[in-house]
């Protein structure tokens, strides 16, 4: 037992070293100078505390209203189905925020501006995303309890606030505690929509870099962030709460909250994108691309899906190193210091060759995103089995059979969820790539649709548009298709996510 | 759980990947090819298909004999920073879309080769003040507030922006990170003074719909959002010359300001004589013509402009570079000025 202690504690110790290294390894490159103090950090952080904190509170409260109407849904629908109404809700989430911005502005012919315009589009595009997490956590975890106020005869409503919230008040919590980090750290839509005061701290931070070249005022203010961030994640240490291991959700349970009323909230998002992305299917001139649509789509298929292989190895370690309490909040709170410092501090490692720089990529992109996905479900799904963890060790059992027993088989399906996730949003990154590809030969559509907007030619951007979501459809399914296959036999597991 | 299927399906993902990785391998191009060739710093939106690079190369390539391998930097604000850190990999022969913020940067940490030594042609179109012995303008924009005709009235000067017409109406760029949002940030300092610009940006709050993080965010928001003027270049109305629409740049009393790209040589280059070839070829007359055509922006020679669509504006004054050059050099406090009015 000592010696697999010792093992997983110098393998958790690694990822954390893994996901510190690009700030470590630009650390070798920047000279340190003694830090002046911006006086304007303070009306930036002001702001965009006030937009991250409204940002998140109503994404969550329509998020956990949508929630109960999908985890109606999913009791009554087919898997298939249920798959397809999951990946509608998440599509909102991984779009660039300028593609967004500007189908919504065309179909509208407006856009909402300021404070109002932030938070609205920062809910638009995260709602679904938490809906689906959210239902996850109430079909998985909630079951007995909703039976026994079934038996009870309390009310829905009633259950939902005297018995769902206060059990799944830490949930709530760190989905918060997640989402605020997200939208604190927004980059695109306070700068779009926002006007100056909700620019952003990856703006400051970009400043530096971009107009007086102060790498070390960057790296700096990325540090003390950081730190910030660490200590406010303390206030959001989960505990553990046993896993319900009754049948999952039945479809007498919660019936008659209005499932089609609720599950109006998350789908909101993606019927306004589709009626968009359908309006710019009439209004623009199609052409086919050909061979270079091809090679892009290609690249793109190619980014995702090391992206979504990286997650997953990733996460796999994490679920087999079973983070201690110290390091899960240090993941839990840790933060990347900026897409520039990122990229750059990969570059600096001097690769060359397309597949070694596709590689950096995706070893870049899963560093970038790992963090995140720890925070958005994943920091809750180790927390679940660590009381049958701890049971199954106080068994004289090797902590290999515990792995692949008990935790492999209850961690896999949010794994692949997770990395097809990061799949998806890997698809859709042009910041990360035209830092680190660094040549013309190998290209994704995402990069194409960046350029295409910086040459006016915003028709052709939309067109585009139609094949990344294709492709980033067919990774997100890869990973789910490899969390189906290996689940169907598990009974209190249907739920995939 | 089924660990068989399991293992089967990530052999599956495997052999995927390695179907996707096999062009790569196949296709890149060897040592020596790569040795042989031009190694070209720039852009992304230069270098990309709908860009003007990959024909210029073409032809580069037809004259000389010479193959160009690219060097993607992304964006063009960042390839100074890329230079900075020298990577091996990264070191190129010439660099191609420098603004006239950038060369200032790009000279105070580099050395740069007498790029105008030897050169035929006659940059006669480029206003006067922005020609520079070691980096060679190649194409240049005039900077204005581009509106839709019949949508709302052409604005004639700063002060007219104040109008209660343009109320919400106006959306141009953050001067901290895009090259048009400090041009109009020094466009008004310059022409109002540092003092009385900066309490004209205050009045003009309430004129702003957005400002945007790039000028690519601004202008597509543009195309979008009714009525609505753009900060942006007289050129941009020749990419709707199809629409219905009549898109107009507005010309305003004072001098506009000027964006000009240039190339450059930097001491580090490896094949500079053929870096400076490459350079004087970007002022041919056909290879002029395609980055008007591809890139939107005035060429700097005027034979380039025979026969097509592109006009000078008429009655048009232009700021030249090195008149902002003071205000160029203390960017930073202006920048943090401009946060003042704004935050």
């Amino acid at each position: 037992m000592e010696k697999s202690f010792l093992l997983r504690a110098c393998l958790a110790l690694s990822l954390l070293l893994c996901l510190a290294f690009p700030v470590l390894h630009i650390l070798f490159y920047v000279p340190f100078t003694s830090l002046t103090w911006d006086p304007f950090l303070s009306p930036v952080l002001l702001g965009a505390t006030v937009q991250a904190l409204l940002s998140s509170v109503l994404t969550l409260l329509l998020g956990f209203l949508g929630a109960l109407g999908l985890a109606q849904n999913q009791v009554i629908m087919t898997p298939g189905r249920f798959r397809v109404l999951v990946f509608a809700l998440i599509l909102p989430s991984f779009l660039p925020p300028l593609l967004i911005v500007s189908l919504i502005v065309g179909f509208f012919g407006f856009v909402p501006m300021g404070l109002a315009g932030v938070i609205f589009f920062h809910v638009f595009m995260n709602v679904g995303l938490v809906s689906v997490l959210m239902a996850s956590t109430l079909v998985n975890d909630m079951t007995r309890a909703l039976r026994e106020s079934q038996v009870m005869a309390i009310g829905n409503w009633k259950t939902v606030g005297e018995v769902i919230l206060p059990l799944i008040r830490i949930d709530l919590a760190l989905l918060f505690f997640y989402l605020f980090v997200l939208f604190f750290f927004s980059f695109s839509i306070p700068l779009l929509v926002g006007g100056s005061l909700f620019g952003g701290i990856e703006v400051f931070i970009y400043e530096k870099i971009l107009l007086y070249g102060q790498w070390s005022e960057a790296v700096q203010y990325s540090i003390i962030l950081f730190l910030t961030l660490f200590f406010l994640s303390q206030f959001f240490k989960s505990t553990s709460r046993p896993m319900d291991m009754s049948q999952p959700l039945s479809a007498m349970t919660l019936q008659g909250m209005g499932r089609r009323i609720l599950i109006f909230f998350p789908l909101l998002p993606t019927f306004l994108l589709l009626a968009g992305l359908l309006w710019s299917a009439v209004t623009i001139k199609w052409e086919f691309a050909g061979l270079e649509l091809l090679k892009s789509a290609r690249g793109t298929l190619t980014v995702g899906l090391i992206v979504s292989s990286g997650v997953f190895v990733f996460l796999s370690l994490l679920s087999f190193s079973f983070l201690n309490q110290f390091l899960s909040q240090v993941l839990l709170s840790f933060i990347n210091p900026g897409w520039v410092l990122v990229g750059f501090s990969f570059l600096l490692l001097g690769l060359s060759g397309k597949l070694a720089n596709l590689l950096l990529l995706g070893v870049a992109l899963t560093l970038a995103y790992v963090p995140f996905l720890f925070r958005l479900s994943f920091s809750r799904q180790l927390q679940q089995i660590e009381s049958q963890v701890r049971f199954a060790q106080s068994f004289p059992v090797s902590w290999r059979r515990i792995f692949l027993r008990v935790i492999w088989p209850q961690t896999l399906a949010p794994i692949c969820f997770l990395s097809g996730l990061a799949g998806l949003w890997a698809c859709g990154d042009f910041a990360m790539s035209e830092i680190i590809l660094g040549s013309n030969e190998i290209r994704t559509l995402a990069m194409d649709i960046k350029v295409l907007l910086s040459t006016y030619r915003l028709e052709k951007a939309l067109l585009l548009l139609y094949p990344l979501l294709i492709v980033s459809f067919i990774v997100f399914f890869i990973f789910q298709g490899l969390a189906y296959v290996s689940c169907r036999n598990i009974s209190s597991r249907s739920w995939t996510l | 759980m089924n660990y068989k299927v399991f293992l089967s399906y990530i052999v599956f993902i495997i052999i995927t990947l390695v179907i996707l990785f096999l062009p790569y391998l196949l296709l890149d191009p060897n040592q020596q090819d790569q040795a042989k060739a031009l190694r070209v710093m720039s852009y992304s939106s230069f270098i990309n298909q709908w860009g003007a690079g990959p024909e210029v190369a073409r032809l580069f390539e037809q004259k000389t004999g010479i193959p160009i391998q690219w060097i993607n930097a992304g964006n063009a604000g960042l390839i100074i920073e890329r230079l900075k850190f020298k990577r091996e990999t990264d070191l190129p022969d010439i660099v191609v879309g420098l603004d006239q913020f950038a060369i200032f940067e790009a000279r105070r940490h580099f050395k740069w080769l007498n790029v105008r030594k030897g050169l035929s042609s006659r940059p006669d179109l480029l206003p006067k003040g922005a020609r520079f012995h070691d980096f060679l303008a190649y194409d240049w924009g005039a900077l204005t507030f581009v509106y839709r005709e019949g949508e709302l009235p052409a604005p004639t000067s700063l002060d007219s922006l104040l109008d209660e017409q343009f109320k919400k109406k106006l959306i141009f760029q953050d001067p901290r990170i895009s090259s048009p949002g400090l041009q109009f940030l020094l466009w008004v300092l310059g022409a109002k003074g540092e003092e009385e610009g900066l309490r004209y940006l205050e009045k003009l709050k309430p004129s702003i719909l957005s400002i945007a993080p790039s000028w690519s965010a601004s202008y597509n928001l543009f195309k979008m959002e009714r009525p609505s003027i753009v900060f942006s270049y007289f050129t941009s109305p020749y990419y709707h010359k199809q629409d219905q629409t009549s898109y107009q740049g507005a010309v305003f009393d004072i001098p506009h300001p000027i964006q000009v790209e240039y190339a450059g040589i930097p001491d580090f280059c490896i094949n500079c004589d053929m870096a400076k070839k490459f350079a004087h070829f970007l002022l041919e007359p056909d290879v002029q013509k395609i980055i008007m055509e591809k890139n939107y922006m005035f060429p700097v020679v005027s034979d380039a402009m025979t026969g097509s669509d592109f006009v000078l504006p008429k009655n048009v004054k232009y700021t030249a570079p090195i008149e902002n050059l003071s205000l160029i050099k203390k960017k930073r406090e202006l920048v943090n000025h401009w946060k003042r009015v704004f935050f």
